[in-house]
């Protein structure tokens, strides 16, 4: 070993936050400097988590696990714990996040505030690894919010413009129902620990520990910890009720809607649910369904939107909810291959839906406009990001061998294997629609004729280097499976070793293959009938419900009205008159030992 | 009859000083309730007794003298702005 693994995760840890503050200090040496610097430091930080890999996916049985006391006083330390599943996040996020920033050298160039956008890409980065290793609940939650917060002022960093910042502050939140409900949970779960297993408060929160005793808690506990869990995911992942702010997230830069879609935002909740599976898959009845239905119905209901919807970045912002459902619909499939096929998809996933923003970027950046009605015909101005995002597209809609066929089809496997026939027919519409919406969007913005008047170019190499990486990525990254499995396995994490050849035989046997493959072909079929069914009446109402967006806007729109409509009424006692204000802070400090007093007296 | 006769003392007298906050509306004179509201505050603290509580009033007085002076400092700022000195003429920040 090159470098001690110790010093090796702490690095890996410290080294973007580290980059965050220094971002501002070489902002001094000019905007290339900071620019580099930035990027620098992500490929930095992806080569550390790089190096863990080995360390983890060679050999070893039980993971990685650290401590550094940080709050002695109250036992709180920084502990983490680094398994299989937490390096696949930690590459994804450093590797992509590397990648985003060196695509973000030219297409940020000419934006301002640009120290704030790279020391808040490489916080995003570094709280997303965080994320993924610590053990503790409690400072997972800390890292959580830091990747909302890095969300929030990402989206909304256009400051000029009203949608953008609007946008901004409906993810933050959107996502705080799910957040709540997530800390509402960490707590419930902790107290039934800490009175079923008579141990402190930072032993109760540690994951690993609560692992392997967790059948001696409550039953009750469970389930309402479970589910606030699920909640959280939710809100994180953008799966329904709580997906709304995801599509309006599109106001941020290209390079951070790659960045929230692929590497770090949405995954922290697949992550969650991935990571606190053994607690509650088989302990809490009706957890498991409800991530099948959960992640099923999203799914569909976000293709469909996908399919109607006229702005680039919005399809594909519909897309990764409706992919984020196939996750957590794995996720749900636990007994039937259903861990490793989830977080197989979500690298396939980070992977294709990268490239496909960044692809998406280079043609905005390119055209001018987000509309895709006004693009068209850009195949020859823009030969490589066509030949990139083709790659990326088709992944999407599952054609093999793109990694996107293999992992779509480990889901759809388990699905067969489990014999629940209604949620499989869910996800098989799922996959139909996902091939139909993908190919409308490239032969809308690469195919046919142009309407414009100007002509394009193709983007410098800082932003077509990465479409060719991650286009490659797409080709080739369904090949580790073979090692992925072979890693669950020796984690016990998953039952069964497969290698590749025995993946590749295993695949074709089963009749999900002639389901994806089915699906795949109904969908060229849709897409090819795609005009005589808009004009009839039943599809020009659906089209017209799903651009509405199934009217989850117009009802969170109502529930803000009433809350404003309810503040509006308190805003009377609110005086600003000094006198006032401290007579009611004695008043309520004389009830408070009133009550004292009177609780005292009656018990 | 000792310690509640000198607790009695302390709350009156934070109740005169919150009694002063509320119903003056000269920034000096609020600067003073405070003041004396703090006072009642240390003096419970020393009826307590013992070495932590004698530290921790020392550490209020010290505490409480800065709070002077940043409320003294932004009196005269109030002043300089409004020309008077009553939180009335602030009353505009009320959004």
């Amino acid at each position: 070993m090159l470098l001690d693994n110790e010093l090796l995760v702490w690095l890996a840890l410290a080294v973007p936050f580290l980059g965050t503050a220094l971002v501002p200090v070489v902002a001094k040496a000019g905007a290339k400097a900071r620019a580099y610097f930035a990027v620098i430091i992500g490929f930095l930080t992806a080569g550390l988590v790089l190096l863990i890999l080995p360390e983890i996916w060679f050999g070893r049985t039980t993971g990685l696990s650290y401590s550094f006391d940080w709050m002695p006083s109250v036992g709180l330390s920084f502990s983490v714990y680094i398994d299989p599943l937490s390096v696949l996040m930690a590459i994804i996020a450093g590797g992509i996040g590397a990648l985003v920033l060196l695509y973000s050298v030219k297409y940020m160039e000419k934006d301002v505030g640009l120290s704030r956008y790279y020391g808040l890409v490489l916080l995003f980065i570094g709280s997303m690894i965080g994320l993924v290793f610590v053990d503790n609940l409690l400072i997972l939650y800390f890292f959580w919010e830091a990747v909302g917060f890095c969300s929030y002022a990402l989206i909304g960093f256009y400051t000029t413009d009203p949608k953008a910042s609007k946008a901004g502050i409906k993810a933050l939140v959107v996502t705080r129902v799910g957040d709540i409900a997530f800390l509402i949970g960490i707590f419930v779960l902790a107290s039934g620990a800490m009175t079923a297993l008579k141990v402190n408060f930072m032993q109760a929160l540690s994951i690993q520990y609560l692992a392997h005793s967790i059948t001696l808690i409550p039953a009750g506990t469970l389930a309402i910890a479970g589910f606030c869990f699920i909640l959280g995911a939710l809100g994180k992942s953008a799966q329904l009720p709580l997906h709304v702010w995801l599509p309006d997230a599109m106001e941020a830069p290209t390079p951070i809607s790659a960045l929230i879609h692929a590497a770090t935002m949405v995954n922290a909740g697949v992550y969650l649910m991935a990571r606190t599976l053994p607690l509650f898959a088989n302990t809490v009845p009706g957890w498991t369904e409800t991530l099948i239905w959960v992640g099923g119905l999203t799914a569909l209901l976000a293709a469909t939107m996908a399919l109607v919807e006229p702005d680039l970045k919005r399809v594909l912002a519909y897309s990764t909810v409706s992919q984020l459902g196939y996750m957590m619909f794995g996720l749900g499939l636990v007994n039937f291959s259903g861990f490793a096929a989830s977080t197989f998809h979500l690298l396939s996933h980070a992977i294709f839906k990268a490239l496909l923003f960044l692809g998406a970027g280079a043609v905005i950046h390119a055209v001018g406009t987000r509309n895709m009605y006004q693009m068209g015909g850009l195949r020859k101005e823009m030969r490589l990001t066509f030949v990139t995002m083709m790659f990326g597209g088709l992944s999407l809609a599952g054609l093999i061998p793109l990694s996107g066929f293999w992992s779509k089809d480990f889901i759809l496997a388990g699905a067969v294997e489990s014999g629940n026939y209604l949620p499989l027919i869910v996800i098989v519409a799922t996959s139909v629609i996902t091939a139909a919406y993908t190919l409308r969007m490239l032969n809308l913005v690469f195919f046919g004729h142009s309407a414009r008047t100007t002509t394009t170019h193709e983007a410098p190499w800082q932003m077509t280097v990465p479409l060719v990486i991650l286009m490659v990525g797409s080709l080739i990254s369904w090949m580790i499976i073979g090692l992925l499995t072979r890693t669950y396995v020796a984690f016990d994490l998953y039952e069964r070793s497969l290698t590749l050849m025995q993946f590749i035989r295993e695949t074709f046997q089963t009749w999900a293959v002639v389901l994806s493959i089915t699906a795949f072909l109904i969908g060229v079929g849709l897409f090819y009938v795609r005009k005589r069914y808009a004009q009839n009446k039943i599809g020009s109402a659906t089209i017209r419900i799903a651009r509405s967006g199934y009217g989850f806007d117009t009802f969170y729109g109502w529930i803000v009205l009433g809350s404003k409509w309810i503040a509006a009424r308190f805003r009377k006692i609110q005086t600003g008159d000094l006198n006032i204000n401290i007579a009611g802070m004695a008043l309520g400090f004389i009830l408070l030992v009133f009550f004292a007093l009177l609780l005292r007296w009656v018990i | 009859m000792g310690i509640e006769l000198y607790l009695g003392f302390a709350i009156a007298i934070l109740f005169l000083g919150i009694y002063c906050i509320m119903t003056k509306k000269n920034i000096i004179k609020s600067a003073i309730g405070i003041s004396i509201m703090v006072k009642g505050g240390s003096l419970s603290f020393l009826v307590a007794g013992g070495t932590t509580a004698q530290v921790a009033v020392v550490l209020i007085i010290i505490v409480d003298a800065i709070v002077a002076a940043v409320l003294l400092s932004m009196a005269v700022n109030v002043y300089r702005h409004t020309g008077s000195l009553d939180f009335d003429a602030l009353k505009r920040l009320w959004g």
